[in-house]
């Protein structure tokens, strides 16, 4: 019940979409299912699915190496207070620079080529997950740790049984919002610098003032974000069935 | 077993105390007393100054993982994420190959059987209890330690965990320092308690001597002996005393035997358990009262707050006993007991 009455602004919103678009009449604001036909169209063409599949890949390998490298480092950090001493200031100078930041930076030192989408998907997600990943191990309440030594288990027993899985909480929060954020740095980064892609494909629609195909790019990276989020939403309850 | 030898740090002030091998020993005190503290330093949870001996051997040099210690926290902290099956093995699955038979057995003594897939989440209160008790004793410990397990739990399931474990105790003779700051339930554990006050040991004994023969004030106040009056001894003849309660009127007759040097000023406690309520005047100490104040029920017995010319007095009968027309506070000059303040 709670889900449908969810899909009624949406239908509101798009039955509105489609009596203004009509009324206007106009390239600059297609009605919605001109944008479903053109959606349809770019499909069947291929040419949708091919861009579609660039950005995919790119956020793919650049989440994963970022994520992963982001828990590593992150995880390390929050559990050894020398080496969070000494890796804590580097990385609270560099978080707060925004990934596309380093894109001027990047295309002199990469040049264009896949590494550089990939490059800055790889920095958009490592900041904030090791930021996170290490807060989440610190905040573990430190009787769990006693407890786990008092009962005979070592420092990476502890880490690895105790603290870890206790810190997956936040892990997955900061996994959540750099799985949709991966997307929209993404597309922002095609738009700017890569030939292909869905960013790409919507600055070429832009110089031949194709709204509809624009719009259907946005859809693409709406429902993407969306379903990365769900599904780490998804990974978090399967791996923590504890939290009730 | 444990030997504590001038332990100090910024809560404690020079403990020295000896625990021995299969002992239920009770740390009883207020919060903030350093009950938790002393639990910590013999685990090696906080630094501290002085010397731990188990089995005559100096732990400072031991790791925490290798001193065999089993810890129920106030708190529990039992792992959230696992099942209680998992939660019991778990110091077992790290020393040892086969731990199957010890968990099992364990989750019998306990009767946890239908309990083993659950997450912690899933229980109650007194199931959490079982479950910490049983993960500490899985480690086969030579020392427990408890540290307030029972203060979050209902009055039953409180009694019925403190019998389980009393005979779990004693059934395996692990020698045990419970922490509470209840000292009805020190009363019903412990074999020794030792009772402290901001960071030190205020008596230490057998816990007749330490409810019938308080050593201070405080320590009479804090087992429950309310009636606590300062004084001094006016008279003594034929090894009885007349005690004068300070700014009142009234003379207690205390029996003492030995030499008692009776112009000092001293403190004087009267269990409210020995004292009675009479129709007529009975016993050396007998005295009308005035007004009761209040009468409490609880269960079988009753708390009773009486006025007598310008003091109050606590009295616990068996319900049985009490009656309106019963005027007389009496008790025996044999109950009296004498703390000397000077």
């Amino acid at each position: 019940m709670r889900k449908i009455l969810g899909l009624i602004p949406i239908i509101i919103f798009i039955l509105i979409w489609q009596l203004v678009a009509r009324a206007a009449n106009s390239e600059l604001f297609p009605s919605f299912t001109e944008v479903i036909k053109e959606a349809i169209y770019l499909t069947k063409d291929g040419i949708l699915f091919k861009n579609f599949l660039a950005s995919l890949f790119r956020v793919l390998i650049g989440f994963s190496l970022g994520a992963t490298m982001g828990i590593l480092v992150g995880t390390i950090m929050g559990f050894n207070r020398y080496i969070n001493s000494t890796l804590s200031p580097i990385i609270s100078i560099i978080y707060p620079i925004p990934a596309l930041g380093w894109l001027p930076i990047l295309m002199l030192w990469i040049g264009i080529n896949e590494m550089l989408p990939i490059t800055i998907v790889f920095i958009c997600s490592f900041f904030p997950i090791c930021y996170n990943t290490s807060y989440g191990i610190e905040s573990v309440d430190k009787n769990y740790i006693y407890v786990a030594q008092s009962l005979g288990a070592s420092k990476m027993m502890t880490l690895w049984k105790v603290v870890f899985p206790l810190a997956l909480g936040n892990i997955f929060v900061g996994l959540r919002l750099e799985a949709g954020m991966a997307w929209r740095v993404i597309i922002a980064a095609e738009m700017i610098a890569i030939p292909t892609g869905i960013g790409a494909l919507m600055m070429r629609a832009e110089s031949l003032v194709r709204m509809d195909v624009i719009i259907v790019c946005l859809l693409v990276l709406s429902v993407m974000t969306f379903l990365f989020e769900r599904f780490f939403l998804y990974l978090e309850k399967k791996t923590r069935p504890w939290n009730p | 077993m444990i030997d504590i030898k001038s332990l100090s740090n910024f809560i404690l002030k020079d403990i020295d105390l000896s625990i021995k091998k299969g002992e239920l020993f009770v740390l009883l005190g207020p919060n903030g007393a350093g009950k938790t503290t002393i639990l910590n330093a013999i685990t090696g949870f906080c630094d501290y100054k002085g010397n731990i001996y188990i089995d005559g051997k100096s732990i400072e040099n031991i790791p925490i993982k290798e001193r065999g210690i089993g810890y129920v926290f106030q708190d529990l902290y039992l792992f959230p994420h696992m099942k209680v099956y998992e939660n019991i093995a778990f110091g077992l699955k790290i020393n040892k190959k086969t731990y199957k038979t010890r968990v099992d057995k364990l989750i019998r003594l306990l009767n946890l059987e239908r309990l083993v897939d659950r997450y912690p989440y899933n229980l109650s209160g007194g199931e959490k209890q079982k479950v910490a008790l049983a993960r500490a004793l899985a480690i086969d410990p030579k020392i427990i330690l408890m540290d307030e397990p029972l203060n979050k739990l209902d009055y039953n399931t409180a009694n019925y965990i403190r019998d389980e474990f009393k005979k779990i105790q004693r059934t395996t003779g692990i020698t045990t320092i419970y922490v509470t700051h209840d000292y009805l339930e020190a009363r019903i554990l412990a074999d020794r308690i030792a009772v402290l006050k901001d960071g030190k040991i205020e008596q230490i004994g057998e816990k007749e001597d330490i409810f019938y023969y308080p050593k201070t004030g405080f320590v009479a106040k804090f087992v429950g002996i309310n009636n606590i009056f300062e004084g001094n001894i006016i008279e003594y003849n034929n090894k009885i005393a007349k005690f004068l309660i300070k700014n009142s009127k009234i003379v207690i007759n205390i029996k003492i035997d030995s030499d008692f040097s009776y112009r000092e000023s001293s403190l004087l406690c009267i269990h409210p358990e020995k004292i009675s309520l009479n129709r007529e005047p009975k016993e050396d100490n007998h005295f009308l009262l005035s007004k009761i104040i209040y009468i409490k029920d609880r269960g079988p017995l009753l708390d009773i707050k009486v006025h007598i010319k310008e003091l109050d007095f606590d009295i616990i009968l068996a319900k049985a006993a009490f009656s309106l027309e019963n005027r007389y506070v009496c008790f025996s000059s044999n109950v009296p007991y004498l703390i000397q303040t000077t």
